[in-house]
């Protein structure tokens, strides 16, 4: 059922928000047995905001089912970010996102699965088990929020994902499991309560099966709040008031097609025909620098990560081991580190570490910085030319698991190419599924837009679904 | 075992251009700088901050 009926449903007493959360949560369970979308099914909570969906009948959300990308915190449920450090931690509060979707009636029944600390491209680095692709149980559902894009497809009850970005991590999953996730421009939504990757790039985005439950999500979620204080205080806007495609100019990178399947790149053709003949203008566009995307975003990324993590020391935070009276601080530390910390955590922590130690610091870590205000330059100046940019959101469709297990670290970050770019940026961007390849796996492209210019992003998206609806 | 050393830091090297010389470039982005400002304006009321 369509999500706005189902909610007008409750809200009227047509149908009880328990039941029908209830019927989730069984679903869930079972497709946990298959995808292993889940770190955890939240039950006893969910049953709680139900009962009280149906007892208030308000909000946007009334009976909702929302899951959860497992690093952002929920009152009273265990949140681990996929990691083994954080196994048993359970978070005395919300975080700001899902305190504005509780205030609308909004039924939190899960936390998804996703690399630890959202560090990987697969979801393959998750302590808590793989999630799997919906349309191909071997292969990957993408990453971070691997579980996240899994069961947005997999659902068939009314339902929106939350997700999170820092290099890619929604737009990803989003491609892999053929559904829209939008990315909001850093700042736009509020961080506060997300357990974070790397400060100044991490990005919470909702996860859905059509553009208006992006955009519902987005005008719920997005707005100032004064304990994150990067938050931004503009304007608030209704997201799903979309605009008219017609006459929009959009710029074509022609570095995000080089590298580009054959596949992937025809059925971006037939989706800019079908925005050629909504009156859309294409142009071709220069990224220069794209190719210091790569290495700018993981030493940016790297480095935020591996001081960000250094709290979770079984001291001050994170899993303890037994004190030994024979054992240094450093000793502790470092065996709470190596015990709890999965392989791609540690590799990240100590090359940002190097990144950042004197003698290389110029050399990599502020020349990242550096790079980062001539990406974000290099992108604004395309925006002078066109309204938004158009991309395939993936290079490839969703590879097997054991093709996966054959790449070496460096080709798994090669596979970020054209996420990593606009995530430096903290512009907005947004997967559209638009098609299938011969394996019957998904493809989408991906649009991104100047800061703040999510209308235009969505306008994009909502016009090339209403053309395309079966 | 994961053995990381500086050497692979050169994974993540620049081509350098010459695209690196100015230090300007080291500014805090527009957008955050401005959100920051507003932030201690609206806490503590400073109309500015140092630097």
């Amino acid at each position: 059922m369509d999500l706005f009926e189902y909610v007008t449903n409750v809200k009227k007493g047509k149908l009880s928000a328990l039941d029908t959360v209830k019927a989730a949560i069984k679903k869930c369970k079972e497709l946990n047995e298959k995808y292993n979308c889940f770190v955890t099914i939240c039950e006893e909570e969910a049953i709680k905001q139900a009962k009280l969906a149906d007892k208030e009948k308000k909000g946007l959300l009334c009976g909702v089912p929302i899951t959860v990308k497992d690093a952002i915190c929920v009152k009273d449920v265990e949140c681990t970010a996929g990691s083994k450090i954080l196994k048993g931690y359970i978070p005395p509060f919300d975080a700001t996102v899902i305190e504005k979707l509780k205030a609308q009636g909004a039924v939190i029944i899960g936390k998804t699965t996703q690399d630890e600390f959202g560090f990987g491209s697969f979801s393959t680095n998750s302590a808590y088990g793989i999630p799997k692709n919906p349309y191909d149980i071997s292969r990957t559902a993408g990453g971070s929020s691997g579980g996240c894009g899994s069961i947005t497809q997999l659902a068939d009850f009314p339902h929106i994902g939350i997700g999170e970005s820092t290099g890619g991590s929604i737009s990803a999953p989003s491609f892999f499991c053929g559904v829209y996730g939008l990315t909001p421009t850093y700042g736009l939504v509020s961080r506060y309560g997300l357990i974070d990757y790397a400060n100044s790039l991490d990005k919470i985005g909702p996860m859905a099966k059509t553009v208006d439950e992006i955009a519902l999500a987005l005008n719920i979620i997005s707005g100032n709040d004064s304990k994150d204080q990067t938050s931004l205080n503009n304007t608030k806007i209704d997201y799903s008031n979309y605009e008219s495609i017609k006459g929009y100019t959009i710029g074509l990178p022609k570095q995000y097609f080089e590298n580009a399947s054959k596949e992937v790149k025809e059925k971006i053709n037939e989706a800019i025909n079908v925005l050629k003949k909504l009156g859309v203008k294409f142009i071709d566009v220069d990224l220069k620098l794209t190719k210091y995307h790569l290495s700018a975003y993981y030493l940016a990324a790297v480095s935020e990560a591996s001081t960000n993590l250094s709290k979770l020391d079984g001291i001050r935070y994170g899993a303890k081991l037994e004190f030994d009276k024979d054992i240094d601080f450093n000793n502790y530390y470092s065996n709470v580190r190596s015990k709890y910390f999965g392989d791609e955590a540690k590799r990240r922590i100590m090359i940002g570490t190097f990144a950042r130690m004197s003698g290389f610091r110029s050399q990599y870590y502020l020349k990242a910085m550096k790079a980062r205000t001539l990406i974000i330059n290099d992108y604004k100046k395309a925006f002078e030319k066109c309204d938004a940019l158009l991309s395939p959101t993936m290079m490839y469709t969703a590879p097997r698991f054991d093709e996966i297990a054959k790449l070496d670290p460096l080709q798994v970050y090669q596979s970020d190419l054209l996420t990593v770019g606009p995530n430096l940026a903290g512009i907005p961007m947004i997967n559209v599924p638009c098609g299938f390849d011969s394996n019957k796996l998904p493809i989408g492209f991906h649009v991104l837009g100047n800061h703040l210019d999510e209308i235009k992003i969505l306008s994009i998206a909502k016009a090339y679904e209403e053309a395309t609806k079966k | 075992m994961i053995i990381i050393t500086a050497e692979n830091l050169k994974d993540f090297a620049f081509e350098d251009d010459g695209d690196f010389e100015s230090e300007e470039l080291l500014a805090t982005p527009e957008i955050e700088a401005e959100q920051i400002i507003n932030y201690y304006e609206q806490k503590y009321g400073f109309k500015k901050i140092a630097g």
